[in-house]
């Protein structure tokens, strides 16, 4: 399996081997960015940007539940729910989220990021995405 | 910057038109724009035409802004497509203003036009292998999102977001180009199909072909062809900040832009008559009513339920029905706002008309990146 973009989602970390979201962390300022980027748009110090392993956890910034099918692309079944997700590093991610019913689907949630494959290419490989599971 | 005029403005009417092409759609809209100024092709030194879906696939893979204008005569001249998402219309009417005030030319058209129907076009849902596509993003879903932190944060209830659209459908019936001319009830808008919980197909602008233009000069060229000046007091543009954990609820750029247009026209809010503000979606226009300054933050639902936005009220929004009725073709939208704000000035607005209008406040935005904004303008016409 690979990833839909390993410079966003990387399916081994060094540290724990686990599926993790890159972002991008200024060695100068601090800042940390996602998605990655190539510069500090913080500081503007050149250089300094380097890849950042993001939190696995997070809770519910604010959420939608997707009913009309036009809206649905391809491979997404009316009613699905993404929303924004807050990471502890101060960064806010856009993510389908699962696990969910209309009950536990609430503002400040707390879930966590895992992997669900997105679709298969032409090879028959499958092409992994990440998901926002509430726990 | 010199003083610069509007003097001619036109529309087509609004609605699904899947056998009107782009073409005809552009040029209608030009057309009536240059009678309605009293103006002949040759006259114009400039132009732009503010569009969002034209590509490859619809068959303009460039210079669809070429295309559109040569079948009004409109030929030789600079000519500019202009994209800012649903503020396209209001940038190209912003470029033939400074294209004037510069003092770089005297005479400069804004088009805008759309066609979204007739061709399997689909909505604007993000597909493809990036961060938005793999969570199956679209439009309506970023402003149920804002709608849910804008009620949680200020207590802003489903019934006022409703209020909106029966606001502007009762505004919208008086307009005989508008797309929806049929009121609606409460009940009707929160009754109708779910699209992003907790928006429904009533609290959304509808699917829409259609195009507007404005003709646009000196003070001094204005004088040969109308007395009725109605100036440009500011066209102002800005981008978001895209702060990652920015507060989803309030759009500070529609404050920035709002602001700095009150400072190059020199009104503030409290001198405006009526204001026409993007209402993609009814929240749309509770957060947009407090951006502008219409109403202290948090306090948008209560602004419509009490009535002062409604035709009649001490402070008319969307006298024209808005987005939600009149309908929304992309890049036309923001010409047809300065459309009905010229109407207005003029009282030429029929039985849509907001007594002794004499400033009036035109806002849209548009684009969706980092949970902010891409572009927000914010135009005011004065006479």
């Amino acid at each position: 399996m690979v990833s839909f973009n390993p410079s966003i989602l990387t399916l081994s970390a060094p540290e724990d081997g686990q599926p993790h979201l890159l972002g991008s962390c200024c060695s100068s300022c601090g800042k940390v960015f996602f998605p990655p980027q190539e510069l500090c748009t913080e500081c503007l110090q050149e250089g300094s940007i380097k890849e950042k392993a993001l939190n696995s956890r997070g809770k519910v910034y604010s959420f939608t539940i997707v009913a009309r099918e036009s809206l649905a692309p391809p491979g997404f079944q009316v009613p699905y729910a993404y929303g924004y997700i807050d990471l502890p590093e101060g960064v806010r991610v856009l993510s389908k989220i699962v696990g969910w019913t209309p009950e536990t689907l609430k503002l400040d949630v707390p879930g966590e990021m895992v992997l669900e494959e997105i679709r298969q290419d032409s090879l028959g490989q499958k092409i992994m995405g990440f998901r926002f599971k509430l726990v | 910057m010199r003083n610069v005029v509007v003097i001619g403005v036109g529309m087509t009417n609004f609605g699904k038109f899947p056998d009107l092409t782009v073409e005809q759609l552009g040029r209608e809209a030009a057309w009536a724009a240059m009678k309605d100024a009293g103006v002949r092709p040759q006259d114009i030194q400039v132009a732009y035409l503010g569009n969002l879906t034209e590509r490859r696939e619809t068959g303009h893979i460039s210079c669809v802004a070429q295309e559109v204008l040569m079948g009004v005569g409109v030929r030789g001249i600079p000519v500019t497509r202009v994209e800012n998402a649903c503020t396209s219309g209001s940038t190209a009417f912003r470029e033939a203003w400074i294209a004037v005030g510069s003092g770089l030319y005297d005479m400069a058209m804004a088009v805008g036009v759309e066609k979204l129907t007739g061709r399997g076009a689909g909505p604007l849902t993000r597909i493809g292998d990036t961060i938005d596509g793999i969570a199956g993003f679209s439009p309506p879903g970023m402003w149920a999102m804002r709608a849910r932190r804008h009620m949680a944060q200020y207590g802003t209830t489903l019934e006022q977001m409703a209020k909106v659209a029966v606001k502007n459908r009762k505004h919208g019936k008086l307009n005989p180009r508008a797309q929806y001319p049929k009121e609606v009830t409460v009940e009707e808008v929160r009754k109708s199909p779910m699209i992003c919980d907790p928006l429904t197909l009533l609290d959304s602008c509808p699917t829409t072909d259609g195009g507007a233009a404005a003709i646009l000069c000196s003070e001094e060229a204005a004088k040969r062809y109308t007395s009725k000046l109605i100036y440009v007091g500011a066209a102002v543009l800005k981008s978001g900040t895209y702060d990652s954990t920015r507060n989803i609820a309030i759009n500070e750029i529609e404050k920035r832009a709002a602001q700095e247009a009150y400072e190059w026209a020199g009104v503030g809010p409290q001198d405006l008559d009526f204001a026409e503000v993007h209402d993609c979606f009814t929240i749309a226009e509770i957060v947009r009513t407090e951006n502008l300054g219409f109403c202290k933050e948090g306090e948008g639902g209560k602004l419509v339920e009490e009535g002062t936005t409604q035709l009649g009220g001490k402070f008319p929004v969307n006298p024209s029905g808005g987005l939600l009725c009149k309908g929304h073709p992309i890049g036309a939208t923001g010409v047809a706002q300065v459309a009905e704000l010229v109407w207005q000035l003029r009282g030429e607005a029929g039985a849509r008309q907001v007594n002794g209008a004499k400033v009036g406040l035109a806002h849209c935005s548009g684009g969706f990146i980092a949970q902010d904004t891409g572009a927000s303008t914010v135009i005011i016409l004065k006479r």
